[in-house]
């Protein structure tokens, strides 16, 4: 009788054991984050967080998922399967926001003009173009980076100084990894490009950029302006249901952007990990990276300025209030 | 009929997020509305002549070159791996090649949509030549028929049941590849930069809606080479 009742005893006490290491376990375990990457130069951020341990200090497991573009991220998000994204064009994302109320907000916004390079016009050899301006009469043929919003953006510029769209020029879009070549094969005389394909033309003789930070000047209407053209944002499911990890998952960013500001030798990551050529990857453009509690009050009307005119050329179908989607869950709410 | 009642039912118990699935009602309005006043009838014709013209093209290299090689099997046989080795190529893996060649534009896509194309209905030809009813053949030899007399009267005519089946399959190809190319090298119209666009902006019930053009165009081009080979070639395999 005493021998079962021992036997009763361990077994309670090793169940009681294995409860506890697999609570203890459990209780340890880092909240999973799935992260969707562009792997272009903007998704830094994401690369430092996790090669420098910010995620793992702050209990979160990021996966990243490697997407070709804004749209597979916004898809991504719409099916539950991710959790953020890294480098999320501004112009999707608050598309994606018109479909679905709620659908995602952003916590940094990376912003670029003429002194943090993104989006410029170039034009081959032989054009002597100091501005997008002087392209008039001697550019026809032109090409634009893909997407409805970035062709929005070349017609508008071109409008701007009075180009007219079938007289003066044609634009085609095309594919950024054929910008490089189709410009050394003399297809194109410009055409509107981001980086780090700019960078490559300059170098490698295809092109000369004629003009950078053209959507702050032409487009928000002040050089000095910052064009938030993209950004790392989270969803609004992570925001609600688990508002715990995405304070920390924020936290996390905050650290990486603060490291990019102050440390140069975070480029180093852009090595591998992202389509940045390894020779650029010290000395190319970056946007400039900030968390949304960072923005002035003009910044933010900046922002809404480049959104509204994505609604007025018809990229985005209806109108949107940019501030609702502005949060910083690891700070107060930005206002 | 009964895709579009699952793809209903899906929608109403909400098997996918309504951004991505909308109801088939809505993809059929903006079907409507994209033909009527929309650009979705400007892509379909621009999508139409690129086909018809890559097609055409095709055809024209393609028919006389598979009747020379299918008359002179030995020939034929000597260039057979290279014509099965680009025809087993996947279009969309020389488009890199073609945009050296013809750089971006409607030019690389009607090149690449004939080059694919082309080799389908020379393969198709040429085979039809050499599969010649021999009977027929010797008859006209016998008769004192020439060599170009037994080609045109002989060879081609015995062909042409397997040379419309080389253009039915060439013109669908034709459609695959301008469909594709709409998508991923540069373009401004079409049906297949409509359908990436609206993808791209989740404007699903367009993006279904060039679907539906797509699927369509393809049904209707191999509908009429059908009824052109019923017509025609009505004495095909007897």
């Amino acid at each position: 009788m005493k021998y079962r009742r021992d036997i009763l005893k361990t077994a309670l006490l090793a169940t009681a054991a294995l409860a506890t290491a697999m609570w203890s376990a459990g209780a340890m375990a880092a909240d999973k984050v799935k992260v969707g990457v562009f792997p272009v130069s903007s998704a830094l951020p994401y690369f430092v967080a996790a090669e420098r341990g910010y995620f793992k200090e702050q209990g979160i497991d990021a996966e990243m998922v490697k997407l070709m573009g804004a749209p597979p991220i916004v898809q991504g998000m719409l099916t539950n399967d991710l959790d953020a994204g890294a480098n999320l064009v501004t112009v999707d994302g608050m598309n994606g926001n018109t479909k679905k109320e709620g659908l995602l907000y952003y916590m940094s916004l990376y912003g670029q003009n003429k002194f943090a390079q993104m989006e410029q016009f170039v034009a081959k050899n032989g054009i002597d173009a100091k501005s997008v301006k002087d392209l008039k009469g001697t550019a026809k043929k032109i090409m634009s980076a893909p997407g409805a919003g970035n062709m929005a953006m070349a017609r508008a510029v071109l409008g701007a100084v009075g180009m007219k769209e079938g007289t003066d020029y044609t634009l085609t879009e095309l594919a950024m990894n054929l910008h490089a070549d189709a410009m050394k094969a003399g297809t194109f005389d410009a055409g509107y490009t981001l980086e780090p394909n700019a960078t490559v033309m300059n170098k490698s003789g295809a092109a000369n950029t004629v003009e950078a930070g053209v959507v702050s000047k032409y487009i928000i209407g002040r050089e000095e302006a910052y064009a938030y053209m993209a950004g790392g944002a989270i969803t609004g499911k992570m925001l609600r249901e688990r508002p715990d990890v995405a304070r920390r998952f924020t936290a996390a960013w905050r650290k990486a952007l603060k490291d990019i500001e102050q440390d140069p030798t975070t480029r180093e990551l852009l090595k591998g990990n992202t389509f940045t050529p390894p020779e650029l990857a010290m000395t190319i453009p970056l946007p400039r990276m900030m968390m949304v509690d960072q923005l002035s009050a003009q910044d933010k009307k900046d922002f809404q300025k480049v959104i509204d005119f994505t609604i007025e050329s018809g990229v985005i179908k209806d109108k949107i209030d940019t501030s609702k989607y502005l949060v910083s869950p690891d700070r107060k709410a930005a206002s | 009929m009964l895709l579009v009642a699952v793809w209903w039912l899906a929608t109403v118990l909400k098997v996918a997020d309504p951004v991505l699935l909308p109801p088939p009602q809505k993809a059929l309005q903006a079907l409507i509305d994209g033909l009527v006043g929309g650009p979705l009838l400007f892509d379909f014709g621009q999508t139409i002549y690129r086909t018809v013209l890559s097609f055409l093209i095709a055809s024209a290299i393609a028919i006389p070159l598979g009747v020379m090689l299918g008359a002179a099997e030995k020939l034929y046989r000597s260039v057979e791996f290279v014509i099965d080795f680009f025809r087993s190529t996947p279009a969309s893996a020389v488009f890199p090649l073609f945009l050296v060649l013809f750089g971006v534009g409607d030019k690389t896509k009607i090149a690449v949509a004939a080059f694919g194309a082309s080799l389908v209905i020379l393969f198709n030809v040429a085979y039809g030549v050499m599969n010649a009813r021999k009977t027929r053949v010797l008859a006209a030899k016998v008769m004192g028929a020439s060599r170009l007399r037994v080609l045109v009267d002989v060879y081609l005519w015995e062909s042409l049941p397997q040379t419309f089946i080389g253009m039915r399959n060439g013109i669908s190809l034709s459609l695959v590849i301008i469909v594709v190319a709409e998508m991923f090298i540069g373009s401004s119209n079409g049906i297949g930069y409509r359908l990436i666009e609206a993808q791209m902006l989740f404007e699903m019930p367009t993006m279904y809606a060039a679907i539906f053009a797509a699927g369509a165009l393809g049904y209707g081009m191999n509908w009429v080479f059908l009824t052109i080979e019923k017509t025609f070639v009505h004495w095909g395999g007897k």
